[in-house]
Formats: C-alpha cells, sequence, structure tokens
C-alpha cells in the first residue's frame, strides 16, 4: 500500500472549493484504510496552534483529535530528525524550517513521499518527493471523478 | 543529582529585548548543567530567526543549545498528556502546555522561561527565575 506523511495544510482545506473538498477525500481514504497517511508530532502542533491564535482553540482540539485518529500512525519528533533537518536546510536554505523537520521526520521513518498541496518547499527537497493532489487521486482510482467535479464547478 | 530544570526558549526572546545576547544566556546554561528542553524548544529558536529573515543564525543557536543540554524528543506519550492539559486549561497555549507535557513525562518539575510566558498558572509544575536573577531582570 501506498505510504505519504501528510503535510500540514490538509487540516485547513475543507473550505468548499473543490479541489480543498478533494483533499479531503484523501483523508477518507486514510480513514478506510486505503491509504498509509502519516502525521509527526508538530504537524499537530501546527494545528493547535494556528486555531489558538485564531481564538478558535476548541475548534482546533476536535481537528487535532480527529487528525490523530485518523493518520495511519504519528511519528514522535527527536533531537536526531533536529539534526537532519539542519542538514538538509545546508542544501536548500529557500526551504522553511517546518518544511524542513517535517521532511526529516519522514526520511528517518523511511516514507519517501509527502502529500501536499502547499508547494514548492518540499519540491526542492532531493531526499523527498511532494506528491501533489492530481497524482495522488490518480493513483487511488479517484481522478476521473475529481476532474468531472471540477469542470461542472467551473461553468457553474 | 542535580534537579532537572525545564528551559522554555522564549527566554532567550525575553532577554534579547533587554539587551543580553544569546551567548550570554547560553553561558550561564552551560555553567548549571542541568537544563533540558526538547526539539519543539529548537525548532522554536530557529522560526524565531527566521520571522527576521535570519534562519541560519536561529539554526547555529538552536544547534548550540542542542550541544550543550538535553534535547528530549516529543513523543505520542507527549501529546496525550497535553490533551489532557488541554482539557484543564483550555485557554493555554498549546505550544506551552506541550513543553509541559514534555517535563511531566521527563520527571521535570522547574521551568526557567519569559515572565510574559503563562506557566505559573499550570498546577504540576514551578516557575524558576534563577536565569532572570543572573541578569538582575
Amino acid at each position: 500500500m501506498k505510504k505519504v506523511i501528510l503535510d500540514s495544510t490538509q487540516p485547513f482545506i475543507a473550505t468548499g472549493q473543490i479541489g480543498e473538498a478533494w483533499a479531503v477525500v484523501v483523508l477518507e481514504e486514510i480513514a478506510k484504510g486505503n491509504l498509509e497517511g502519516y502525521v509527526d508530532i508538530l504537524y499537530l502542533q501546527e494545528v493547535l496552534d494556528r486555531y489558538y491564535y485564531i481564538k478558535e482553540g476548541f475548534e482546533g482540539r476536535k481537528i487535532f483529535n480527529s487528525f490523530k485518529n485518523i493518520a495511519t500512525d504519528v511519528f514522535l519528533v527527536t533531537p536526531e530528525d533536529f539534526d537532519l533537518s539542519y542538514k538538509l536546510y545546508k542544501n536548500n536554505k529557500e526551504v522553511s524550517p517546518r518544511d524542513l523537520i517535517h521532511a526529516a521526520v519522514a526520511i528517518n521513518n523511511n516514507i519517501a513521499e509527502i502529500f501536499s498541496t502547499d508547494g514548492p518547499g518540499f519540491d526542492n527537497i532531493k531526499e523527498v518527493k511532494r506528491v501533489k493532489l492530481p497524482n495522488l487521486l490518480e493513483e487511488l482510482n479517484l481522478k476521473n471523478n475529481y476532474i468531472y467535479e471540477r469542470k461542472n464547478i467551473s461553468r457553474s | 543529582m542535580k534537579e532537572k530544570i525545564f528551559l522554555d526558549p522564549n527566554l532567550f526572546e525575553f532577554l534579547s529585548k533587554k539587551g543580553r545576547g544569546f551567548q550570554s544566556v547560553l553561558d550561564i546554561i552551560k555553567d548549571k548543567k542541568n537544563f533540558i528542553t526538547d526539539v519543539k524548544g529548537l525548532q522554536e529558536i530557529v522560526y524565531r530567526y527566521t520571522l527576521i529573515g535570519e534562519t541560519e543564525k536561529g539554526y547555529e543557536n538552536a544547534m548550540k543549545v542542542r550541544n550543550e543540554i538535553e534535547i528530549a524528543s516529543v513523543t505520542k506519550k507527549d501529546l496525550d498528556t497535553q490533551g489532557s492539559l488541554l482539557q484543564r486549561y483550555p485557554n493555554a497555549k498549546p505550544r506551552e502546555l506541550l513543553h509541559v507535557a514534555v517535563m511531566i513525562n521527563n520527571g521535570v518539575k522547574k521551568i526557567v522561561c519569559s515572565p510574559e510566558s503563562n506557566y505559573k498558572e499550570i498546577e504540576d509544575i514551578t516557575v524558576e527565575n534563577i536565569i532572570a536573577e543572573s541578569f538582575d531582570i
């Protein structure tokens, strides 16, 4: 089964636009067991922090708990992950530290692909591959429906 | 063995506002040799420097802390403890409660931190002022 690590844009995508709704479908595939989707602990902290700062802490805690339960597993973050993120930084100075630590966790847990709708930070890290939404939907045999829905929306 | 004290890196930012450089704070920490922080704390040091366009310096300073004191991983158990703390302290900053969770799970009861933080409200730990006292702040 395909394995991906999720970046922290995923909880912020369910706002009604069709591409974002299809990213939610990816989460449903993880919940159904059709895809292995991992998160790391700092990813979950970003969810809590962002909702806290927009004064939506209760909502943030609900999403935090949902993602803890939906994810195939939650990776701990170690000092060695930090060391690797610093090494990655030396070759990728344009990439945000946030993306670098997620990439380091992925590498140290032998996950080669990161599902992210928020490019292009991960595209610059040669040690991991960013999986974009259309490609992932294609691999999950959902792309035809996705294209159909997008056309319908663009006509309306 | 000396009792461990958790270092919240927000102390560096607070003291820098008071004109104290990163290294002067680090020197005190090195002397005392009983500090611990967690890997999110390292990430927060980097992030604060990134906000002012100095990511490289952020990594360098974070690595100085990494090399001088014990760094705890952030684990699933910490996440669960943070969840329980969030129930008890729904208005507290999640980042502070994660550090408290790491403290609890590593048997650490004291913290040094910026006076602007809200750790005093958390019953499980006590705030130490030893570094601020060293600078007479």
